[in-house]
């Protein structure tokens, strides 16, 4: 008679090895995320930004105002560089927390007072479109207005910029100086008058979605791999 | 046509912003204003002599009595047309019994009915009224704005979400409050103002299903009672506000006189309620 062989094992919970395991896993998983939101996260939070802010620009580009220094189209690259600049300046990971801050209102020179008109900080003039404008303006620049006042000169200290003189005037006071004949308003209509705030920061929130990026990250983890 | 609630907790909050909270102080009295006869619209209309003027949107005269005593605190809400705010003057310079004659809130105009010229108490010649001082407007001013100040309240967005435990769902609609003012100490007096009306507040929602408080014509709406409104579970339906941040918005010194001194208060208007139809009402 053949008897059929076996063998035993003897299983043995080693708790202090299953929570070192759990431990590193846990570790992994944490880089991950980090990584995931250095690498792919913050630069596609930016390109959602940078969709609104190039919908601004293109609204900008629309209208009258092409010699406006201001003009978003002419910053764009600055724009889209601080943003990574603050990202990664805010960029903060402490264990279970991950915190980050992208554009925040001082960066776009919104310091609590006014900017000065020396300010040459091409964000900072940024402040006029992107917390919306009441009312109706044309921008002025000098050849405008002396196409519009044939006997005087643009004085240069007059504007809103230092180094780009232009300046804004309100619908009423450019009809009741009569400018509507020479030009007429449609010409100088600034794009951006009674637009509404364009927040382009809580739509790119409000578009992001955290959960693919968490899922690769943690999918990495679970087979071992570090992102 | 179908009401929902978002539409009534807009409403609410124009209601409660213009009407309850802001005549606790952001209004003024102006006496013996003279009233010159339109013959075209067989009514008596007071003459402009301050700015900013009722005539601006978002302004008109006041059509409720005091919730309040100086406070942004509300003792009670007001449901019934005033009887403090307007006093109309015969020639000889008595009051005129406010039952003899309609008020246009919105032009600023007396209305004898039949469309005469005197009442009973005699001709209306002078009148003492309460005008907004700051224009409460829905929405973004654009590009036709009253003159400052104004507050302009918007809802920008909601979304809706589950209750932790059970079936119940909650609103959570986000509001930004704009404040154009005139003056940088203006706008931190409004803005405060507002604030604490709103800051740790709840205010029921009112149903509006049988009009307003002013008529299409100006008229006050003597059937207005301000009613809450009652969700089908018999529950009143309240929202609460949350999340009250406000941000002074500044920009460079020549940005217009409009833009010059602003704020922006936002916060959150949450409702909650059981059951699976948001707008089921009583």
């Amino acid at each position: 008679m053949v008897r059929g062989k076996g063998f035993k094992i003897r299983l043995q919970l080693d708790k202090p090895k299953l929570q070192s395991l759990i431990i590193k896993k846990k570790r992994l998983i944490q880089r991950n995320i980090k990584s995931v939101v250095q690498k792919e996260v913050i630069p596609h939070v930016i390109d959602l930004i940078m969709e609104g802010y190039d919908d601004l620009a293109q609204l900008a580009d629309q209208g009258a105002g092409q010699d406006d220094p201001s003009r978003p189209s002419e910053w764009r690259e600055i724009f889209r560089a601080h943003l990574f600049e603050s990202a990664n300046k805010s960029f903060k990971a402490k264990k279970e927390f991950i915190s980050l801050g992208i554009g925040d209102r001082a960066f776009l020179g919104d310091l609590g007072t006014f900017v000065d008109k020396e300010d040459a900080e091409p964000l900072h003039w940024m402040v006029f479109f992107l917390e919306g404008m009441v009312g109706e303006f044309a921008l002025i620049t000098p050849d405008t207005y002396e196409k519009l006042k044939p006997n005087k000169t643009f004085d240069d200290s007059w504007g809103r910029f230092e180094d780009e003189p232009v300046f804004m005037i309100e619908r009423k006071a450019y009809f009741a100086q009569g400018f509507n004949d020479i030009i007429p308003w449609e010409q100088v209509r600034h794009p951006f008058s009674g637009v509404r705030p364009p927040d382009i920061f809580a739509n790119a929130l409000a578009q992001l979605n955290m959960r693919p990026f968490l899922k690769k990250a943690i999918k990495a983890a679970i087979e071992g791999r570090e992102i | 046509m179908t009401v929902t609630l978002a539409r009534m907790e807009d409403m609410s909050l124009q209601h409660w912003i213009k009407d309850v909270i802001i005549p606790l102080k952001w209004v003024e009295r102006v006496v013996n204003c003279p009233l010159n006869f339109n013959n075209d619209k067989s009514r008596y209309e007071a003459v402009v002599q301050w700015l900013p003027n009722f005539l601006d949107e978002g302004r008109g005269w006041v059509y409720f009595d005091p919730a309040g005593s100086g406070t942004c605190v509300v003792s009670d809400l007001p449901s019934t047309e005033q009887s403090t705010r307007v006093t109309v003057y015969n020639e000889g310079g008595s009051a005129i019994d406010q039952s003899l004659f309609n008020i246009n809130y919105n032009d600023g105009a007396i209305e004898i009915p039949g469309g005469g010229t005197t009442t009973a108490g005699g001709t209306p010649s002078t009148v003492d009224f309460t005008q907004y001082y700051a224009a409460v407007v829905d929405g973004w001013p654009g590009t036709d704005p009253p003159p400052a100040p104004i507050v302009a309240v918007e809802i920008t967005g909601f979304d809706k979400q589950p209750f932790q435990i059970g079936g119940g769902r909650k609103s959570v609609r986000r509001v930004a409050i704009d404040i154009f003012a005139t003056s940088s100490a203006e706008r931190d007096d409004l803005t405060e103002f507002i604030y604490d009306a709103l800051y740790n507040r709840h205010i029921p929602v009112f149903d509006f299903r049988e009009g307003e408080p002013l008529n299409y014509d100006g008229t006050f709406n003597t059937s207005w009672t301000a009613p809450l409104l009652t969700l089908n579970n018999n529950d009143d339906a309240i929202f609460y506000f949350r999340d009250v941040n406000v941000t002074n918005i500044t920009g460079r010194q020549e940005w217009s006189d409009i833009n010059r001194w602003r704020s922006r208060i936002t916060f959150k208007m949450i409702s909650f309620r059981d059951g699976l139809d948001f707008n089921a009402l009583s």
